[in-house]
């Protein structure tokens, strides 16, 4: 399955300055879909996930621009060409 | 309310708008609103609602005016370096309108002091700079039923979304359930941060207190939305309450500020 995952600026040292991934990959979960990405980029498992291959809870997920937890968290289910988008939490004020 | 002349040539763009009108702006000089910071988003929304004629506006803030500061923080300038911010904004907010009234709180707000300044309210406004103090907020507005509107920035990007407690909206936690540890979220001390857009979201959250406290238009609750400068971009995200949400959720974990660590990850402790 293809999707796009948007990639946001402060990750994207992680992923060769892209902005956005396009990625295929085996499952048919958010989980599956990122664990695809950080095999991809090793370096941004650690931005991602925490020890045991669970999404970090400063981080906020999004499918078509819908938060992933209302489609059932990392085991959302994800269709062909879906967007998704990571945003972690900025604090500047 | 019967407005004097200068009242309704100073509000005459306000009071034409039928959304508005004479109504709103009685209700704006009637309203209270607590600015959390006189930074850079405090400075945009200090000096619009102040310019909206929002009767009373409180600012939180315990820091003194830098050099450093005055690339974004608008409201503060040259001859006010090594003041008080609360003192340089409320100077600056006597002079742009006398119908304002400015309300210092010269500390840092902590769980101690937090439910006693935000009870005052009717609409507070985060323009915090760090994720204590905003997890800190978002938790006691909970607590005290209060509207929170939220804005953040980062280099070329921004946040905004609307926190107005109920039984289906969701709160801060409900996106973002921890703080990021030291390290995994720069602060803009550290990676930087382009004026404009700090003055763009400050503005954005002006806009939202005015809706609150107005009923005009449909607030942003229930949606993050998320601005890049660099590509010109808005991007609105339909957020939604967890169930599991230690605050706002179905089985309540946080029912007063001593609970909970904030001087880390913001979790119960």
């Amino acid at each position: 399955m293809k999707v796009l995952v948007k990639i946001p600026a402060p990750l994207r040292v992680w992923v060769s300055n892209n902005k956005e991934v396009e990625i295929e990959f085996e499952g048919q979960t958010l989980k599956d879909a990122l664990l695809k990405l950080v095999e991809i980029y090793p370096n941004l498992k650690d931005r991602l996930f925490d020890e045991n291959n669970n999404m970090k809870k400063f981080l906020a997920v999004f499918i078509n621009d819908v938060s992933a937890r209302e489609l059932g968290g990392e085991n959302a289910k994800i269709n062909e060409n879906d967007v998704i988008s990571i945003l972690p939490a900025i604090a500047g004020g | 309310m019967n407005f004097t002349d200068e009242q309704i040539m100073r509000y005459a763009r306000h009071i034409i708008l039928s959304e508005i009108g004479a109504k709103g702006q009685e209700k704006l000089l009637n309203s209270k609103v607590l600015i959390i910071g006189a930074g850079g988003l405090g400075s945009a929304l200090i000096y619009y609602l102040a310019a909206a004629g929002v009767g009373k506006i409180g600012i939180v803030e315990n820091d003194v005016v830098d050099i450093s500061n005055l690339q974004r923080q608008i409201i503060h300038d040259t001859n006010h370096l090594g003041v008080h911010k609360g003192e340089s904004a409320k100077e600056k907010v006597n002079s742009l309108n006398p119908d304002v009234e400015v309300v210092l709180y010269k500390t840092f707000i902590d769980n101690k002091n937090a439910l006693d300044i935000i009870k005052e309210y009717d609409v507070i406004a985060d323009g915090s700079d760090n994720f204590q103090t905003r997890f800190l907020i978002n938790d006691a507005c909970y607590l005290l039923n209060k509207p929170l509107v939220h804005g953040a920035v980062l280099r070329f990007e921004g946040q905004l979304s609307v926190f107005v407690p109920s039984e289906n909206n969701p709160c801060y936690r409900c996106i973002y359930e921890e703080a990021p540890p030291p390290g995994f979220a720069p602060t803009c001390k550290e990676a930087g941060v382009l004026g404009s857009v700090v003055g763009t979201i400050g503005t954005l959250q002006a806009t939202e207190v005015i809706k609150l406290l107005t009923g005009v238009g449909e607030p942003l609750i229930g949606k993050l939305l998320v601005y890049d400068a660099l590509t010109a971009t808005f991007n609105k995200f339909k957020v939604a309450k967890n169930p599991n949400c230690p605050l706002c959720g179905k089985n309540k974990t946080i029912k007063d500020l001593n609970t909970v660590d904030y001087t880390y990850s913001c979790s119960i402790q």
